[in-house]
């Protein structure tokens, strides 16, 4: 409902002189008094050329008609279709402005609809309508042209999911034969025409329903994965990271219109800044760009206990985001060779312990395990965790038994894993663990508000900027003038 | 709807019929065949005005033989006389519901009915009690039959209790009333209409029917005071009180004189059928006594039918 295009105050006003004229009419109105008579013989006669005054009688005055005729005239000018105002061929640009918050995609749809309304004309009916949260009408070509950009830049996002093609429907609704529809961006695969009104999509390419949706971070190693939900919009996409002009990482997406897929970009250094940016693969158009800055992690205090010094210490010294500590209380990680008992206070803890069993084991990543590691020194003598509770990240293929464990109190790995010092995991698995155990956030993870394209655009299409305000009043006005001179004038009319 | 019908001592009262006993209906000349009375007839009989002589014959009585013819011619006469006989009063008497209405725009309570029935009794009682013969006939949409002739002070009082009993009641239908009334073989007399005369079919047909009726005519019209220049003004919904019908109507100054004028032609139709037919248009106004009214037409008390 967009209350005939008035604010809702001036709307309320309206409608309040229109009940007040109402009212004041009824009060006045002609009120028949009731006669029993003996006969109608007479009054037949006389009644025959003097009728009584009616409340919607016939004006009996000829300014009554022209003033009332004139004022009625101005009002349905106001209230009817505002397209039908005059002849010749119009066009209607529809913009899908829902896709992301970047500006630069919105100067983009702009730019174009700027475009098509020089190069092909808008016509005398021709506007331009987005759709954002709530379609509207944000141009029309009386207005100055910059008013476009700063319309789609402030238009917020949000709607049905199906508001496109119900809008859509409504706009060739409102146009008449030899109008067009064009359209920038919206879904990939457009009907040729919509109620015999043409539909083309033109200028803009930034295609279908492709957006970023969702974003968060997580370590890998000694950098971050970014882990992108996304949508290409029934076209092939590319999601990248890129910082400046230099690519950081990239990965290709295909889903169809309205579906999403998740990907993973990275190992990205810690001290980027990258913009997400999703880029059709078609003609490298920009659908989303978001800036996705990735928070330097802060340095993660480590204390090594004695006996496990040897084994451990230089990995972590060489980790750039790793510090030794002088006491467990000064660290956030503790690296031990022993569990730490129940019920003891105690930091997360690194535990290489010696474990159980010792048989050939051939050690195997499970799907929890977040640690990049690859464990291509296979079958090996070794011991196997005890049976306890937490999420195995390392495992013996052959048994199943822990290797690797998370539990509540921290991580614990079996001891002979780090007897080989080639081992090419052991950084990893140490400076991975602790980060994992450090008491801090692995990086931003946003949402993005991408929901698809607006709602119904039936009361967009009326919602024409700078309506003639007074046109209530003017409606009231008649209608009062009318009854009135009705109420007060009409004596009949001789016969 | 009904309304109470009157007693009698309501309409009338001793002084009342005091005042009818100077007045005499009569007629120029009643045809044959009724009964001895007051009336002079055309028959030749037993009476006080003698008209001529014939022989005599076998039968005749001897008390008409003129003695005096006899001694002159010597041959034997019998003497013949107009005789005196009744004249039919046909008494129509309308109690349709408009004869209930009060005034218009006035508070009276009177009705038309009751100065009708006044009327009736009192044309009726100025017949009777000459010893005509006088017939009451009530109509209305689904009226009552005649009452059966009467004649005499005793009859009157049988009429007038019967009178008493009607009561206004169903729509009026002059018209056909009275040509059924035309249609009857009647002896010729008085046919005296006592009615509002609104029939809803206008004056034209009231006219054209009058015109069948086969006796004199004394039109007897009960009005309301102002009937004809009603006080009201103003936006109203006239409702007629028989039929129901309602129209809207803005009365002013200009409605109020074109009503005036509908009246006074109304009126002078009815005036102008009864004068062709050598009758009589009475207007007899609900708000003043009734005997006054009727005798202004009994001119020395007599009223030549």
């Amino acid at each position: 409902m967009n209350l005939l295009g008035l604010p809702p105050w001036m709307f309320a006003t309206g409608l309040a002189g229109l009940a007040g004229t109402l009212l004041v009419l009824h009060m006045l109105r002609v009120r028949l008094r009731r006669q029993r008579v003996d006969s109608l013989l007479f009054f037949r006669q006389v009644g025959a050329v003097h009728r009584p005054r009616v409340l919607l009688g016939l004006p009996a005055r000829l300014w009554s008609y022209l003033l009332g005729l004139a004022l009625l005239a101005a009002a349905f000018t106001t209230f009817a279709d505002p397209v039908d105002a005059s002849d010749g061929p119009s066009r209607v640009v529809l913009v899908d402005a829902s896709r992301g918050v970047d500006p630069t995609l919105r100067d983009q749809l702009s730019d174009a609809a700027l475009a098509v309304a020089e190069l092909d004309g808008l016509g005398p009916r021709g506007r331009v309508v987005a759709f954002g949260a709530a379609p509207r009408t944000v141009w029309n070509p009386t207005e100055p042209e910059e008013r476009l950009g700063e319309r789609l830049r402030e238009l917020e996002t949000g709607g049905a999911p199906d508001a496109f093609w119900s809008g859509l429907r409504a706009a060739a609704s409102g146009l008449r034969d030899g109008d067009e529809i064009v359209v920038l961006g919206g879904p990939s695969a457009l009907p040729t025409s919509i109620d015999d009104i043409p539909v083309r999509r033109a200028g803009f390419d930034g295609a279908a329903t492709a957006s970023l949706v969702h974003a968060d971070v997580r370590h890998a190693g000694e950098g971050r994965m970014i882990l992108v939900e996304a949508s290409s919009g029934g076209v092939e996409a590319e999601v990248l990271a890129r910082e400046g002009t230099e690519i950081l990482a990239r990965t290709t997406i295909r889903t169809d219109p309205g579906a999403t897929t998740r990907t993973a970009l990275g190992p990205i250094d810690d001290d980027a800044h990258p913009d997400l940016v999703l880029q059709l693969a078609t003609n490298g158009s920009v659908a989303a760009s978001v800036p996705f800055p990735l928070a330097r992690s802060p340095i993660v205090r480590v204390h090594v206990s004695a006996e496990i010094d040897a084994c451990v210490g230089a990995a972590i010294d060489a980790a750039p985001r790793l510090e030794r500590a002088a006491s467990p209380e000064d660290a956030d990680v503790v690296v031990t060779a022993s569990t730490p008992a129940a019920g003891q206070p105690t930091k997360p803890t690194l535990a290489f312990v010696e474990g159980l069993a010792e048989v050939e084991r051939s050690p195997r990543s499970t799907t929890s395990n977040p640690l990049p590691m690859s464990l291509r020194d296979r079958k090996r003598a070794g011991t196997a965790l005890p049976a306890g509770d937490g999420e195995v990240w390392v495992e013996d293929s052959t048994t199943g038994e822990a290797l690797v464990r998370r539990g509540a109190r921290g991580i614990e790995a079996v001891h002979w894993l780090l007897d080989d010092p080639s081992h090419r995991d052991v950084p990893t698995l140490i400076c991975g663990s602790l980060l994992a155990l450090a008491p801090h956030d692995a990086g931003p993870s946003w949402r993005f508000a991408l929901p698809p394209a607006g709602n119904d655009v039936e009361l967009a299409l009326v919602t024409v900027p700078d309506p003639f305000p007074w046109a209530l009043a003017l409606l009231a006005l008649a209608l009062a003038a009318l009854l009135v001179d009705s109420w007060l004038h009409h004596r009949g009319r001789v016969a | 709807m009904a309304t109470k019908a009157s007693s009698a001592p309501e309409l009338f009262d001793p002084a009342f019929l005091r005042s009818l006993e100077g007045l005499r209906m009569l007629a120029r000349r009643v045809p044959s065949g009724g009964r001895l009375a007051e009336q002079r007839s055309r028959a030749r009989g037993a009476g006080v005005e003698f008209t001529d002589v014939r022989p005599y014959v076998a039968g005749d009585d001897f008390r008409a033989v003129d003695w005096h013819l006899y001694q002159r011619l010597d041959k034997v006469f019998v003497r013949l006389f107009l005789e005196d006989q009744d004249l039919p009063v046909h008494v129509l008497l309308d109690h349709s519901e408009s004869m209930a209405q009060p005034p218009l725009g006035r508070p009276e309570p009177a009705t038309k009915f009751r100065a009708a029935q006044q009327a009736a009794a009192a044309l009726s009682y100025v017949g009777a009690h000459h010893l005509d013969r006088v017939t009451v006939h009530p109509f209305a949409d689904g009226g009552r039959a005649p009452f059966r002739p009467v004649s005499g002070t005793d009859g009157f009082h049988r009429l007038l209790a019967w009178v008493r009993t009607l009561a206004p009641d169903g729509r009026t239908d002059l018209v056909r009333a009275i040509r059924d009334f035309s249609h009857r073989r009647l002896r010729r007399g008085i046919a005296v209409i006592v009615s509002d005369f609104l029939d809803p079919r206008g004056a034209d047909a009231i006219v054209d029917a009058l015109k069948l009726v086969p006796h004199t005519l004394f039109l007897c019209r009960i009005v309301h005071p102002g009937e004809d220049d009603p006080d009201v003004r103003g936006e109203l919904e006239v409702v007629d009180c028989e039929t129901g019908e309602s129209m809207p109507l803005f009365v002013d100054d200009a409605v109020r004189a074109r009503y005036r004028d509908a009246y006074a032609a109304f009126r002078e139709s009815l005036q102008r059928v009864a004068g062709s037919r050598r009758g009589t248009y009475l207007e007899v106004r609900t708000d003043e006594p009734i005997v006054p009214q009727i005798a202004r037409v009994f001119r020395g008390g007599v009223l030549e039918a």
